[in-house]
């Protein structure tokens, strides 16, 4: 029992004692007896000189009686004794303790002395004791108690984050496992705590909840206290008041990052079967083809035969080449190797310089834009290689491959430092690709089977973004052109670091 | 007078090598990376037989293969698909011929003379 009601029920019995004091004595007996709580009064020696109705009822006539033989069939007083503590000083006390009725009952009962009848010298002659049965009160608390403990450890333990937030999406309560992925982040906000965000998330659920008060749900890419990032799904719920009305909004978030993974390996591994034996055939068929052409000018001895059919193998052998190295990339078997102090311009003006002569050969200009300073950073300069590589190359045969030959064709690879990270662009101004295509880029082996792309490229190209905790967007115009812009951040840790977003944030990844 | 055969495929080896095998042949060549050329050809010059890919970029074999069936002109040139996409169907008429690419230069040949009219 809380102090608060012991002081009430205090403040109470000493305004019940005034006024039985005060009080008629036949008006006193009817009042005494009417009160739903044991009532006694008693004397220095703790002696029962008067009894209410309850009190003969479950003690029994004790008239002259010690309390603590009535209340316990004790032989002294209880330690603690509220009465003894009133005599002594005119106080009233409080306390709590166990009594047996005379049929065998134990009853928790709330104890609140006060003087009854005051002395020549200012003291206590006799002391007014009411107990209140608290055993239901008891019995409901220990019970509440356990509810909250059961509760409380369901919060804790339950594999989501879960926390509660208010209309400011500020933290007002967060589980075990939230706290130890995110740290204690009560009373910070949300997109904050969750995604170093400094403005609430396009198509928040929390919002929507406090909007309409429905359960809504979204998928969120999130960063942990240690700069690990996941996939999560995310589902907001209501928490109602006493007038229904939405006190605050309870943010449940299991982590995905796991299944997020093993479905996109598995889709791209349904992908890169069908995909490469298609791909495969081509090459086939241009080493066939690079044979028959070499056969043909041998039976006619025409070296340009067989210069021709011999460089036709040789492309092909190159091409089946490029395809295992993007298969790899595609795979688990290449992890990305992030290395301090990558330059990203440097990367891109290797990548810039590979393609020149391509280009030029192509009648394309290939430039290269590195706008500001660079920085430096942790990054995997062979998957960013690889990942401009593809894009430049995909960029070539939609330029080669647009019907408008009138036009000028130039590919752009531009790269400026956007926030801790770093912004690329590759630009064409080719074709473009037609709406309903572009959804489907990003799928494996999707394709205008271009020649110089392997029909993993961008496959390659979101792995590589992905693994840098960046992001793929498209933006592209029939007749106008195509870019592709990808933002990559340096990942953070040490050594050989694992792809950032594979392992599940609560390992604390990289 | 040796007959001509349009190839259209985008792969550039590919077309290589078809067009090695028909010469060797005997056949005149022309050729197209795609669909939207290998009409245009086909309404600029005269072609005997078209061999045919599918998958392609602007237009693909199959759009093509619509159109020709389509043009009373344009529709009796046979048409032998080369694709590495089997089990593909042109619901609008039946090719003379349909290879799984790799291909045997041999079986090609039957087929391109049977359909010709030579075999």
């Amino acid at each position: 029992m809380g102090r608060d009601p012991q002081r009430l029920i205090a403040s109470a019995l000493g305004s019940l004692g005034s006024f039985l004091r005060r009080g008629r004595p036949s008006r006193n007996h009817q009042w005494r007896d009417l009160a739903p709580c044991y009532l006694s009064v008693q004397d220095r020696n703790l002696r029962i000189i008067e009894a209410n109705a309850m009190f003969r009822r479950d003690f029994g006539d004790c008239i002259g009686e010690h309390c603590y033989r009535a209340y316990k069939d004790r032989t002294s007083p209880c330690p603690e004794c509220p009465v003894l503590k009133t005599f002594e000083d005119g106080e009233n006390h409080t306390g709590e303790e166990v009594v047996i009725t005379r049929d065998g009952a134990r009853a928790q009962v709330l104890v609140t002395s006060t003087p009854f009848s005051i002395g020549l010298r200012g003291r206590p002659v006799s002391v007014l004791e009411m107990s209140t049965n608290i055993t239901q009160v008891k019995a409901l608390q220990q019970e509440l108690d356990r509810s909250k403990s059961y509760f409380k450890q369901l919060f804790d333990i339950v594999p989501c984050y879960i926390t509660l937030q208010d209309r400011d999406f500020r933290i007002l309560e967060s589980n075990k496992l939230f706290r130890d992925d995110f740290g204690d982040r009560t009373g910070e906000r949300c997109y904050h705590a969750y995604k170093r965000r400094d403005s609430v998330c396009p198509g928040c659920p929390v919002q929507a909840t406090f909007a309409d008060g429905e359960v809504h749900s979204s998928e969120e890419e999130v960063i942990t206290a240690s700069g690990g990032r996941g996939s999560m799904i995310v589902y907001s719920m209501p928490v109602r008041g006493e007038n229904g009305e939405i006190v605050s909004v309870m943010e449940v978030s299991t982590n995905i990052t796991e299944v997020k993974r093993l479905q996109h390996e598995l889709a791209m591994m349904g992908l890169a079967v069908a995909g490469m034996a298609h791909r495969v055939k081509n090459i086939v068929m241009g080493l066939e083809g690079g044979i028959f052409v070499v056969n043909t000018g041998m039976e006619e001895d025409d070296k340009g035969q067989i210069s021709e059919g011999w460089e036709m193998v040789q492309r092909n052998v190159g091409k089946i080449s490029r395809l295992v190295k993007d298969l790899l990339y595609c795979s688990r078997e290449r992890e990305p190797v992030y290395r301090a102090g990558v330059a990203p311009d440097s990367v891109l003006r290797e990548v810039h310089e590979l393609y020149c002569s391509r280009t030029e050969r192509e009648g394309i200009a290939l430039r290269l834009e590195l706008e500001g300073p660079i920085e430096p950073g942790r990054y995997d300069p062979e998957g960013i290689h690889n990942l401009v590589a593809n894009l430049v190359a995909n960029a070539i045969d939609a330029c080669r491959f647009d019907p408008d030959q009138g036009k000028e064709h130039v590919i752009t690879i531009r790269c400026f430092a956007n926030g801790g990270g770093i912004t690329i662009q590759v630009r064409d101004n080719g074709p473009g690709i037609p709406e309903e295509q572009a959804e489907r880029v990003f799928k494996g082996f999707f394709s205008t089977k271009g020649t110089e792309g392997t029909g993993l490229g961008l496959l390659v190209v979101r792995k590589v973004a992905t693994e840098h905790g960046g992001t793929v967007t498209l933006d592209t115009a029939v007749g106008k052109g195509t870019t592709f812009t990808i933002t990559l951040l340096p990942c953070a840790g040490g050594g050989t670091a694992v792809a950032a977003g594979r392992d599940p944030p609560a390992k604390g990844d990289p | 007078m040796s007959k001509r055969i349009l190839v259209v495929d985008d792969e550039a080896d590919v077309r290589s090598f078809l067009t090695a095998v028909l010469k060797k042949n005997g056949y005149e060549t022309v050729t197209a990376s795609d669909g939207r050329k290998a009409l245009e050809i086909v309404k600029e010059q005269p072609v005997d037989l078209v061999t045919l890919d599918l998958m392609m970029p602007n237009q693909t074999g199959t759009d093509f293969y619509r159109k020709l069936v389509k043009d009373d002109k344009l529709s009796q040139i046979p048409v032998v698909i080369i694709s590495g996409l089997p089990g593909r169907h042109l619901a609008v008429k039946e090719p003379v011929a349909v290879f799984d690419k790799p291909i045997d230069p041999d079986e090609l040949m039957a087929a391109i003379e049977r359909a010709l009219g030579e075999g």
